[in-house]
């Protein structure tokens, strides 16, 4: 539902870049995501940041966090999504659906906030006004992770499915492409590449992201 | 003394039964000595392992204790935030109250990439634990490690900080405290040293002493360190010159293999096993205290048995003095009360029969010198009769002797009545040869056939008396010589076939053997027993026929059983006669008319010179149908075969004719003192077409005539001659140097036993002609003289 919705969210922004570029004709980039052993990676971050307009921030809508709603859904111990991409600006809901309290909490530099224990059905709201990786945690329940990627109103953002995330009826032109994952190795940092996709073509590039390995859910007796 | 002593029965009792207690209680007191040793160095071992198990498990829950305390603290969410916003003031205090709680050696705070955020100072040796300890974390797990750091063995304990992603880890370093091992040392009934070994930076063992005690000896590390190396992880045996130890190497479970941390604990068996030496003095001193409770006891018991025997002892040298001693143990009911009764009883029966052995000593005495006398007349006689008995024997000696010359004499008569009947025969059957071959009128020449008939049948009966007499007398050689069976038999064939066909009979020779076969035998006798069978079956056979048949029954190994059978169509023999048949002078229809003349002897030769050979003789007959006269014989069979020895000459035997184109111009010297027998030679030899070129009349005359001027070709030497016999002669002819090629001396004699022809040759002589002699034997023998003279003409050196 939550990716539902942020896809949409992203074809709204796309929307309003196409209009803004008028008569510009549209052209596709898919973005092929895998790993050092040629696996395809799921819940990869794909940002495309277009370098013509790099430099006007003000062109962009301020409008975008009003329309969309963002929600990170605490249920069977779990947050979902894992992963979550919203513009700057953009607000989320932590609905607690489970029946045992959470407290919800992330010490990342883009957004330190703290949700103190709340009950089931009980919900909090945090407005992330900075761009940045924000890892979520539960206080009581150290295996609920989960990570909100805060981008720039002026950028693209995507998570790939099955290793592809395409981005559909942009401008030719020039690109950065950014990816990131939670376990992407060093720790934190994340791949760019700029390309060049002329209008009215479909452009395939493939990036590979060095992965560590996923991580065994911590035991259940320390819960 | 000591021998005296040790003859006592109680003496030999006592030791008996000590020794015997000993025997029982001796091994089982040792035995259960030896079960305690080995159960109590198997309780050392046991001890030993559960006090290394019990330091790991101390080890273990230490960890365990700190583990959970650093994961409370890193759970904390205060601490969390310290460690995510890099609050090191904080930081330090949550590490110092935690620390002082646990008393670790040091603890510190390092990011997710091992930067050091907080704590104790660290230098290389904590830097590299905590590097080592870092990276074997296993995603974002907790990690321990056991290290020597600061001099101690300290267990280490790195607990991930999560943020929730990894943000950083809480280490912690815990000196093992080595009072826990100290404590445990001492409480153990076994004491050890423990020493933990780990390799140095240089890259050395280096040894640390955890309990009081001090280091490992060298050879006991040496021992540890080989085993350590090999990975055997638990308890060895180590035999040193301190005693035997036991030695447990137990490796610690750390991060980096390479730099392993060893516990070893060691124990002392000696040391540990001393505490049990009491245990052995006591059993010693059991042992000590049972051998002399024994040794008292079975003095008294052995007493028990002795006493009455001395007293038994006692009474039998009284009585043996002739008193009587009143026992007083016949009341016992043991078997010593027996033995007094037995006792007194056997002392009552000597008594009467001493008594009545007294009695009967005086009648015996009279009756001892009655047989003393009985004796010697009796001995007296003996002497005589041996004195008879040797002169008997004497005279039996004399007899015997005087008949062994009687039977020399018999064998002397023999030989010269043999000689003396021969020499008239021989002129005899001479002269009617002759005749034959000289022209006369029909009537004289009929009379002249009955002479040579009635010449031949005597001859034939002076054969065989004489053949059985020496028979008789023992004088039966039997020859071995390799001849052909096959050539005997075809040899007699013709004559016999023409002696048959002549009575109008049919005559038959079977022969079923291997006709190259050899055998080894005297072809001589078994050709005189063919011939009397053959004779008999011929003589009693008025028509029909006669068969010959030979075959080689049974052949067992290198024997060979000749089997001859002569069947006629005679008149047959009743069954009742069969028995006499082989005895001599047994001739059928004894008594009645003889029809067919002869002595009587044929058959008893037969049956005689068979047993010689070591064969039977036989007969099956019926009456009026015919009869089946058999012999078996046992020849040795020869490896020769036929061909190779020549023996076909007994095909041509006597059936030689004259004159086969051989030279007839030889200087023959026919050396005989018998007027007779030289008219008779000279006749045959010129008939044969010969000529005597000189006569000798005794051996010495021989030898002159030969040494001397003339040159002979062949001598015909009689044997028996006044003044110098053939044999001399012949000896002397050859010790001239004439030899036997260039000078043939063929013997002319009656005596044809084998003996005198084995001499003959012996003295030099090349041939052989039996008297009387036949034209044929002649003309053979100079034949082959005359063959054998390689230079007839050349004069002798």
């Amino acid at each position: 539902m939550a990716a539902r919705l942020s896809i949409r969210a992203s074809l709204a922004a796309l929307w309003s870049i196409a209009a803004s570029m008028g008569a510009a004709q549209a052209a596709e980039i898919s973005v092929v995501v895998h790993d050092e052993r040629d696996e395809a990676v799921t819940d990869a971050v794909v940002i495309l940041t277009p370098a013509s307009i790099s430099g006007e921030p003000q062109a962009q809508a301020p409008h975008s966090g009003k329309n969309a709603s963002y929600e990170i859904v605490q249920k069977d111990m779990r947050f979902t999504p894992h992963i979550l991409v919203i513009p700057r600006g953009a607000s989320v809901v932590f609905p607690n659906r489970d029946t045992v309290r959470h407290h919800v909490y992330s010490f990342s530099p883009a957004k330190r906030f703290e949700l103190t224990l709340y009950g089931q059905d009980e919900t909090r709201t945090v407005t992330f006004d900075q761009p940045g990786i924000v890892a979520i945690g539960c206080n009581i329940h150290d295996s609920m992770q989960a990570y909100i990627y805060v981008y720039e109103p002026r950028q693209e953002a995507k998570i790939s499915e099955e290793g592809r995330a395409t981005f559909r009826n942009i401008p030719g032109g020039e690109y950065t492409i950014t990816v990131w994952h939670p376990r992407m190795k060093p720790h934190d940092a994340e791949m760019q590449r700029v390309v060049r996709v002329e209008a009215s073509a479909a452009k395939v590039e493939s990036i590979a992201i060095p992965l560590r390995p996923a991580r065994r859910p911590v035991r259940a007796s320390y819960h | 003394m000591i021998k005296h002593f040790f003859s006592r029965l109680s003496i030999k009792l006592t030791i008996l039964y000590s020794s015997l207690f000993m025997c029982i209680f001796a091994p089982t007191v040792l035995s259960y000595y030896y079960f305690t040793l080995t159960k109590i160095r198997e309780d050392v071992r046991r001890e030993f392992a559960s006090s290394e198990m019990v330091f790991r498990q101390l080890m273990d829950m230490r960890l365990a204790q700190i583990s959970d305390s650093v994961r409370l603290l890193t759970q904390d969410f205060g601490f969390r935030e310290a460690v995510a916003t890099n609050d090191t003031r904080t930081i330090d205090s949550a590490l110092e109250n935690l620390g002082n709680r646990l008393r670790v050696s040091w603890a510190v705070v390092v990011d997710a990439d091992g930067a050091v955020i907080s704590g104790a100072p660290v230098d290389d040796g904590r830097r590299r634990a905590l590097n080592t300890l870092v990276s074997s974390a296993e995603n974002g797990e907790s990690a321990t490690d056991v290290a020597v750091l600061d001099g101690a063995l300290q267990q280490l304990v790195a607990m991930p900080v999560n943020a929730p992603e990894l943000i950083g880890w809480a280490v912690f370093g815990v000196e093992m405290n080595a009072s826990e091992l100290q404590s445990l040392s001492d409480k153990s009934p076994v004491r050890f040293d423990a020493v933990l070994l780990h390799v140095s930076d240089a890259g050395e063992w280096v040894q640390t002493a955890i309990t009081e005690s001090a280091a490992l000896r060298p050879d006991v590390l040496q021992f540890a360190l080989r085993h350590i190396e090999a990975g055997d992880e638990k308890i060895h045996e180590m035999k040193a010159p301190q005693g035997a130890q036991l030695i447990l190497v137990s490796a610690l479970p750390v991060a980096q293999a390479a730099r392993p941390v060893v516990l070893v604990l060691r124990v002392g068996l000696r040391d540990t096993l001393a505490r049990f030496r009491d245990l052995l003095y006591t059993q010693l001193l059991i042992v000590a205290l049972g051998v002399v409770l024994l040794t008292i006891g079975s003095w008294v018991l052995s007493l028990g048995v002795t006493r009455p025997l001395t007293q038994l002892a006692a009474a039998a040298r009284h009585f043996g003095q002739g008193n009587y001693f009143e026992l007083g143990l016949q009341n016992r009911s043991d078997e010593i009360g027996r033995l007094a009764s037995s006792f007194s009883a056997m002392a009552g029966e000597i008594e009467d029969r001493t008594r009545q052995l007294k009695a009967a000593n005086a009648n015996l005495e009279s009756r001892v010198a009655e047989r003393s006398k009985e004796l010697s007349e009796a001995n007296e006689k003996l002497l005589i009769e041996v004195e008879q008995r040797r002169r008997s024997e004497e005279a039996l000696l004399v007899s015997k002797t005087k008949a062994e010359a009687a039977n020399r004499a018999k064998d002397d008569f023999l030989a010269t009545m043999s000689h003396e009947l021969r020499t008239p025969m021989n002129g005899i059957m001479g002269i009617v040869h002759y005749l034959k071959g000289v022209e006369m009128p029909e009537d004289s020449r009929k009379n002249l056939d009955i002479l040579e008939e009635s010449a031949n049948a005597l001859l034939t009966i002076l054969n065989d008396v004489l053949d059985f007499a020496k028979i008789e007398s023992g004088k039966v050689e039997i020859h071995k010589e390799t001849f052909s069976l096959h050539g005997l038999i075809a040899g007699m064939e013709d004559l016999w076939r023409a002696s048959a066909n002549g009575k109008g009979l049919d005559f038959s020779v079977d022969m079923r053997f291997d006709r190259d076969a050899m055998f080894v035998g005297d072809k001589t006798r078994i050709r005189q027993i063919i011939n009397n069978y053959l004779n008999n079956a011929i003589k009693f056979t008025q028509q029909g026929k006669v068969a010959l048949s030979v075959e080689i029954a049974e052949s067992a190994g290198d024997t060979a059983w000749l089997r001859l059978c002569v069947s006629d169509s005679g008149v047959g023999i009743r069954a009742d006669e069969i028995p006499l048949l082989f005895e001599k002078f047994s001739q059928l229809e004894a008594g009645k008319a003889r029809r067919f003349g002869g002595t009587g002897l044929g058959l008893a030769i037969c049956r005689r010179l068979a047993t010689a050979m070591g064969g039977e003789v036989g007969v099956e007959s019926t009456l009026g149908k015919g009869s089946d006269f058999w012999c078996t014989l046992p020849l040795r069979k020869s490896e020769a075969r036929a061909g190779a020895l020549g023996e076909r000459s007994d095909a041509r035997g006597d059936g030689v004719n004259s004159g086969c184109g051989a030279r007839k111009d030889l200087r023959i010297l026919l050396v005989e003192d018998n007027e007779i027998n030289v008219r008779v030679m000279r006749l045959f030899i010129e008939q044969l077409g010969y000529r005597v070129s000189g006569i000798a009349r005794d051996g010495y005359e021989a030898v002159t005539e030969v040494i001397g001027s003339r040159k002979w070709d062949v001598v015909l030497m009689d044997l028996r001659m006044p003044n110098m016999d053939g044999l001399e002669a012949t000896r002397r002819i050859r010790k001239a140097g004439f030899s036997a090629q260039a000078l043939p001396i063929i013997a002319l004699t009656a005596d044809t036993m084998e003996s005198d022809k084995r001499a003959c040759i012996e003295a030099g002589m090349t041939d052989f002609i039996g008297k009387p002699v036949s034209p044929a034997a002649l003309s053979s023998a100079l034949e082959r003289a005359a063959a054998s003279l390689v230079h007839p003409m050349t004069s002798v050196a």
